[in-house]
């Protein structure tokens, strides 16, 4: 198992007590839309694509329950990245990554909702894409695995849901 | 999410599963 590797399965690990389950999937998703966009991606960019939202798997903290006490999205969101961007930074320097190369990667994760340059714009397109091959991925199965009214609903729960994410 | 994205990836978006008449539907609404 290579370094990237086992950071991987470390963030994994992490994910994986998300409150949110497509957590692990998307971080997933997101590896593979980077390396679709870039396929030269070196390690920092592809860790920066599978842990920029770790934290929720440390801190249990997600939009549906603390957006109020961040006042708005933008800032919420803000925060989400700022703490996403630590906690991975404490494995880097586990798996002794160099300082120069942690520097990047707090970038990469500290700007991944906005973007800024071209590669944290890649990252940012990455996670976007990988977001809605979800949903998209998600509509499927329902429409697969429920009757055909129960679908209907779920849906209409799910436009609602991208409609308040178009932004 | 959409809207922040690059018109690339926008474009990426748009034909996923586009060939399916649900997913269709379910992403011009998303991408209108």
């Amino acid at each position: 198992m290579n370094r990237f590797e086992k950071v991987q399965k470390n963030v994994e690990e992490i994910i994986k007590k998300s409150p949110l389950e497509f957590d692990l999937i998307h971080s997933r998703k997101v590896l593979y839309w980077l390396l679709k966009l870039k396929p030269d991606s070196d390690e920092i960019l592809k860790i920066a694509a599978i842990a920029h939202d770790i934290e929720r798997g440390i801190t249990g903290i997600t939009e549906i329950t603390h957006l109020k006490s961040y006042g708005d999205i933008k800032n919420f969101k803000k925060q989400h990245a700022k703490r996403s961007a630590n906690f991975t930074i404490g494995l880097l320097e586990k798996y002794n990554y160099s300082k120069r190369e942690i520097l990047r990667l707090k970038k990469l994760i500290e700007n991944h909702e906005e973007g800024g340059d071209e590669e944290t714009n890649i990252l940012t397109d990455a996670d976007s894409i990988a977001y809605f091959d979800y949903i998209i991925m998600l509509t499927l199965v329902i429409k697969k695995v429920v009757r055909k009214e129960q679908g209907k609903k779920l849906n209409l729960c799910l436009r609602e849901h991208l409609m308040k994410q178009r932004k | 999410m959409f809207e922040r994205a690059s018109d690339e990836a926008k474009e990426i978006i748009r034909n996923l599963n586009y060939k399916n008449k649900d997913v269709r539907r379910l992403i011009e609404e998303i991408t209108l």
